[in-house]
């Protein structure tokens, strides 16, 4: 800024013209926030300039009637506040009887990511705590602060250093209303942040050993099914054929829930209860949750979920039979490893090598050669327009080969792969599954829009944008379903960048940045290639969408400003953070597109800060695409 | 003094304030008034939990506008102060004065005043209403989360509105 004035300053001497303070120097120096120098060069040119005196009187007499409108109008017309404050008091002494402090400072806490994304969580906690405590139920919890706390006491006892968590829960389910019990086996889980590492295992009620599950801090996961091949996809809504997948734990049933200001809090002399009922077509399956929190130490005790199938509903009971903290050296290495009954010579290479272990393997895997040769699949992949987590896994082998699985969708597709595959298959180190697999029905359902009396949120929105914009007089009847039409199109449109966003995440996540730091440029140029690709599918979809929702959103509520600053990627150690926000802010805005524009069951108009927030997250967005496109540094 | 009384103490000092800024913002007393309470009781908490709040005016606004940022984001049970309901908030004020013909052009100016006053965007609205409170810019970037660049823009238009300037919302 300061170079900037002093730049204006220079280059006007230059011109031989005479200077004149800005607006935004006048106010400055009005408000007492410019620097003394400055604040000096303004107030001796006022002295001087009769039209720069008259302009900073006009803003004086601008803050001196706000002042007055503030101090007398407006607090004049602010009503009392209803409850006279009188309920303070009893508040405070709740909170100091019984609450325990903050975890973190709420003064910390802010928006759009700007700050520490926990702390931000910790605060939106305590907000989405205050009108339940206040307004729905008196005790002195609410579930977003209970289930924030029982994610905490989870969180730490995980942390303990040397310590690995064994979990086992019974699965039993019972179809509803009255459907006798019927017991599913059990899932033990075996959890060490150390290894950073969770493996899960599912018997049936033989104790067979029938599916498995093998989860990374890095985000990155393989499911193993017995007689099927691994898949690595992100683990989707809740089905029946998934309910072991999902832990008793107040993280799993937030993320299963989304949002829980909906969900309610009771209680009894040992445990809480946390349940939320779905809004009917909502909840990808799910109807109801409700989870059960041990009040001594707020760890998890059970969770039942009532998933809507064809035929009807069937509520299902995870509780946990055992739990146990076991110190780490008491701990075979070999239960976090793939069980051999899923991959007879196959095991999952994303695992980072443990040192203990190393010495038992018959060969150690170059890691920079394995990610080397996992680059070139994965290049050789995409070209073929196959990209993994959704179309392919990658595994390596124990001898260092990868092994590329790739699900085509039927057997003429699966030719087609085989023919564009080719050059992979002929890689040296590399093999190459092509498996037939009918794709599973789109996550995006929406209804069909000639029919039923619901309409999205912003039908009324786009009506209004049709009629201004049609040449004649329209028939409302085609208005109506052109708009149906298009809020459809708006939704699907949105959805179609999820699968490139699951992609980058892939590619950018998938190597360490000490791997990549340590590849050839050329083979680093590649995994490049691949990024950039996707980030610019995305940046083109998105444009389209902007495109089209813009005008209808117009707001003058949206102030430019309020955009974050996305700095240009400078080299490859700032890919995956900026990878990151790309995606959680594709998601989030996927989230509010859909509210918008998918019928909503009960008949609502979207509201001005819905229409902002939703045009804020569409310009912010393609900011953080446009980040990409410099040239970064590839060198060491 | 103990630290209860010492919040108390606070809270009855700032309550009307903080209660004033988020009615003028987000509208909805009975929310402004659970707002500005819960706003106070984190500060308890904070202390309590060994917290250092320097500038306890400031965190306090801060504070209680994320609060209702965050409820009107996550329960939609608060929206931004519809311009109707500003216009009627802004519509009373006292009579100019005697003087049938002062009280007249009296009247008509202020007229024009709480047109642009109706002008003003939310963000504009509550920078504006933030440095009548006394708050510096810092102070201001804090409590509502942006750079200090940015409050001296919001500030900026918004006087550029409230002089009539044709440029304001360039």
């Amino acid at each position: 800024m300061r170079m900037r004035r002093l730049f204006r300053l220079g280059w006007l001497r230059l011109q031989g013209e005479p200077w004149h303070p800005t607006d935004e120097e006048v106010l400055d120096t009005l408000d007492g926030e410019a620097k003394e120098r400055d604040a000096g060069r303004v107030r001796a040119h006022l002295e001087a300039c009769w039209a720069c005196r008259a302009r900073a009187q006009r803003v004086q007499e601008a803050i001196t009637r706000f002042a007055e409108f503030a101090g007398q109008s407006l607090a004049g017309r602010i009503p009392p506040a209803p409850q006279g404050w009188g309920t303070f008091r009893a508040k405070l002494r709740r909170v100091i009887e019984g609450d325990q402090p903050s975890e973190a400072p709420a003064e910390d806490a802010g928006r759009g990511g700007r700050r520490a994304v926990g702390v931000a969580l910790t605060l939106a906690g305590l907000a989405l705590a205050a009108p339940l405590a206040l307004h729905l139920w008196t005790p002195t919890v609410s579930a977003a602060q209970l289930l924030e706390r029982a994610r905490a006491a989870d969180a730490r006892i995980s942390a303990r250093p040397g310590v690995v968590l064994r979990r086992v829960v019974r699965l039993v389910s019972r179809r509803r209303p009255d459907g006798a019990p019927r017991p599913h086996g059990r899932v033990e889980v075996w959890h060490s942040v150390a290894r950073g590492i969770k493996a899960r295992r599912y018997y049936d009620e033989n104790d067979r050993l029938v599916a498995g599950e093998w989860r990374r801090a890095t985000g990155s996961r393989t499911v193993y099914r017995s007689g099927e091949s691994p898949e690595a996809e992100p683990r989707a809504g809740l089905t029946a054929r998934d309910v072991w997948l999902w832990d008793a734990t107040a993280e799993d049933f937030t993320r299963l829930v989304g949002d829980v200001s909906g969900a309610r809090v009771s209680e009894d002399a040992a445990t809480y209860q946390v349940s939320y009922l779905a809004r009917v077509g909502l909840g990808a399956g799910l109807v109801e949750a409700r989870l059960t929190i041990g009040k001594p130490d707020l760890h998890v005790a059970g969770q039942t979920l009532v998933i809507r199938e064809p035929d009807g509903l069937v509520e299902y009971t995870l509780t946990e039979a055992g739990f146990e903290a076991r110190p780490a050296e008491r701990v075979a290495a070999s239960v976090f490893e793939p069980d051999p009954v899923f991959v007879p010579a196959v095991r999952p290479m994303i695992e980072p090598p443990v040192p203990r272990l190393a010495s038992r393997r018959p060969a150690a895997v170059d890691p920079v050669a394995l990610a080397a040769l996992e680059i070139e699949a994965v290049s050789q992949l995409h070209r073929a327009g196959v990209d993994p987590p959704a179309d392919a896994t990658l595994t390596a082998t124990a001898e260092g080969r990868v092994i590329a699985t790739v699900a085509a969708a039927d057997e003429v597709r699966k030719d087609l792969l085989a023919q564009a595959l080719a050059p992979l298959a002929e890689l040296p180190k590399v093999g190459l599954q092509l498996t037939v697999r009918p794709r599973e029905a789109a996550d995006v359902t929406v209804a069909d829009p000639a029919n039923g009396p619901a309409t999205a949120p912003a039908h009324l929105l786009i009506e209004r944008h049709l009629e201004r914009n049609a040449s004649r007089s329209a028939d409302p009847a085609a208005i109506d379903r052109t708009a149906r039409l298009y809020a459809r199109w708006a939704v699907e449109q949105s959805a179609v960048r999820l699968r490139s966003a699951e992609a980058l995440r892939h590619v950018a996540d998938r190597w360490p940045l000490a791997t990549l730091a340590q590849l050839e440029l050329e083979t680093l140029a590649k995994w490049q290639s691949i990024v950039r690709d996707h980030v610019r599918a995305i940046e083109r979809d998105s444009e389209v969408l902007r495109q089209q929702l813009e005008p209808m959103l117009a707001t003058d509520e949206v102030d430019a400003e309020r955009l974050e600053e996305v700095a240009p990627i400078q080299d490859v150690a700032a890919v995956p953070g900026a990878v990151r926000q790309l995606v959680d802010g594709l998601a989030a805005q996927h989230a509010l597109v859909r509210e918008a524009f998918e019928p909503a069951p009960e008949p609502r108009e979207l509201s001005s800060n819905q229409r902002a927030a939703l045009l804020r997250s569409l310009r912010q967005l393609e900011k953080r695409t446009r980040s990409f496109r410099g040239p970064w540094w590839l060198g060491r | 003094m103990t630290l209860d009384e010492r919040v108390g103490r606070s809270f009855e000092l700032l309550r009307e304030p903080v209660y004033r800024y988020l009615v003028a913002t987000f509208g909805r007393p009975a929310d402004a008034e659970d707002i500005t309470q819960e706003a106070f009781l984190q500060l308890y908490r904070v202390l309590r939990g060994g917290g250092d709040v320097e500038n306890s005016r400031a965190w306090v606004f801060r504070v209680a506008h994320n609060l209702a940022i965050n409820r009107m984001t996550h329960e939609r049970f608060l929206q931004p102060l519809e311009a109707a309901a500003w216009d009627d908030l802004c519509a009373r004020r006292e009579d100019a004065g005697p003087d049938p013909e002062q009280r007249a052009i009296e009247n008509e100016r202020w007229a024009e005043f709480r047109d642009d006053v109706g002008r003003l965007s939310p963000q504009q609205r509550q920078c504006l209403l933030l440095r009548v409170e006394g708050f510096r810019y810092r102070e201001i970037a804090e409590i509502l989360g942006v750079s200090i660049s940015t409050v001296k823009e919001f500030l900026r238009r918004g006087i550029g509105k409230l002089t009539r300037r044709p440029d304001a919302d360039a």
